[in-house]
């Protein structure tokens, strides 16, 4: 019985979060601190590291679900569980490279990269929060367009299409103008 | 400006949703179309830009989520601790009151020699209902000396540290002065909310404090969630960070590594533009 109440209880956490409920993410955030940070703090981690890793694992998964690509055959914390254990071992791998010669020319990529968000950043909080939002629940966490248009309260999926589809060109034109000013372009 | 239709064919082969003819046919067209090309590169810029957004928002809310990690152990036993000091505060007052009471009902029943007498053997213990009063009674007394004393402590603390505020404006405040002043020369109207994340550390055991950690903002201390907010302003050859929580302003020194206390931006001038950008 209490095993039942579990497992519809995980499924119906897991479909919440399909549907890009972000309390459901939450109540996931809450319930896994624990087990998953203790498994970066026990390998030489510090907190906050093991914070970071959680919540980029957290995320991975959060974006497969709400993409519609993931399919779990295990339980939610299995899987999470999996996916901190290979982004630490990444990490600690970055830190060994960090450490030899390649920092320099790390170091230049990232500001580029950083450069270029920065304005796209910027270009992003230029549009209103509706905009905002169409643009990352397609871009990032890809939610189907009947998911979006109930998120935000669209009359249907048209119009949903619609939004994201001037939502975009208008960040173009933005962004297109701060390369230039700033000589971005390639 | 691009036609809708190849925008959407960007878009589709970039979240991977086209059929394998229609991805062909597309490789095929990058090949011979520098133009479609370049702009295949762009929107994939621009993809990975709003990405990254995305993964900063959701970051920022799962930091704003209380969990019940070490750190948040420690708070929970600072809270335990702090229940327990107000619980022996509470007896204590409760005993003292009791006392109190005790007395102040004795004292116009008794001449001043009978109160005396009273006193007499709360110090010499000579029964046992006045030894109870006489292991209260210094302890009451040694509480009220030691509020006493700690109040006077802080005090003197608090007079040392204006004094040394208004007497001798030190170096470093010479420093504060010329970084808001640079400072105020970049600040305009162009800022954008700072994609750098940030995170609120409140075990660290500083107050309103704040430091840079692999490109993260950690704030030391507790903050209320959703009160701050990083803004940048940037120039060719210079970035301004400022923190605004709750409408004051905080010039930040992203080279800051050790936590390092929050001071509100003293220049006028940046104070005043700051919140006619805010308004």
């Amino acid at each position: 019985m209490v095993f039942r109440t579990s497992v519809s209880s995980e499924r119906e956490l897991f479909e919440r979060i399909c549907k890009g409920d972000e309390k459901a993410l939450e109540s996931l955030y809450k319930k896994y601190y624990r087990m998953m940070t203790k498994m970066v703090i026990s390998n030489s981690g510090t907190e906050e590291e093991a914070r970071d890793i959680y919540q980029d694992a957290l995320i991975v998964f959060w974006q497969k679900a709400t993409s519609g690509n993931l399919v779990l055959t295990s339980k939610i914390s299995t899987y999470i569980y999996s996916i901190c254990q290979n982004l630490w071992r990444k990490e600690l791998e970055r830190k060994k490279r960090l450490s030899s010669e390649e920092k320099d020319s790390v170091v230049i990529e990232n500001n580029d990269l950083e450069e270029r968000n920065r304005i796209i950043a910027e270009c992003l909080n230029k549009l209103d929060e509706t905009c905002r939002q169409v643009l990352m629940y397609y871009y990032f966490d890809e939610l189907s367009m009947q998911d979006i248009a109930e998120k935000l309260g669209f009359a249907n999926t048209d119009t949903a299409k619609t939004k994201k589809y001037k939502c975009k060109v208008k960040l173009d034109e933005l962004v297109k103008t701060l390369y230039s000013e700033r000589d971005f372009l390639d | 400006m691009m036609a809708e239709k190849d925008l959407q064919l960007i878009d589709g082969y970039l979240l991977n949703k086209l059929s394998r003819d229609e991805k062909t046919a597309f490789e095929k067209r990058l090949q011979t179309e520098p133009g479609l090309q370049k702009e295949l590169q762009f929107q994939q810029q621009l993809i990975e830009g709003v990405r990254h957004e995305r993964v900063m928002q959701l970051k920022t809310m799962l930091n704003n989520v209380p969990v019940s990690g070490s750190g948040n152990l420690a708070q929970g036993m600072t809270a335990k601790i702090i229940a327990g000091l107000l619980a022996t505060g509470l007896v204590a007052s409760g005993l003292y009151w009791f006392l109190s009471r005790t007395e102040d009902t004795e004292i116009p029943a008794a001449n001043s020699s009978v109160k005396n007498s009273t006193q007499q053997p709360i110090s010499s213990t000579a029964d046992s209902s006045n030894n109870t009063s006489g292991m209260v009674s210094p302890t009451v007394a040694d509480v009220q000396e030691d509020i006493k004393a700690a109040s006077e402590t802080a005090r003197s603390t608090s007079r040392t540290e204006t004094d040394g505020k208004v007497s001798k404006p030190s170096a470093i405040d010479q420093q504060i002065r010329v970084k808001e002043a640079e400072a105020l020369k970049v600040v305009s109207s162009t800022f954008v909310t700072s994609s750098r994340e940030v995170i609120t550390e409140s075990t660290t055991g500083y107050n309103f404090h704040y430091s840079f950690s692999r490109n993260k903002l950690i704030l030391h201390g507790s903050f209320e969630p959703n009160q701050y907010q990083i803004l940048e302003f940037i120039t060719k050859d210079n970035h301004v960070y400022i923190l605004e929580y709750k409408k004051e302003y905080y010039l930040l020194d992203v080279t800051v590594s050790k936590p390092t206390l929050l001071s509100p931006i003293r220049d006028k001038n940046l104070n005043e533009k700051m919140s006619s950008l805010r308004k």
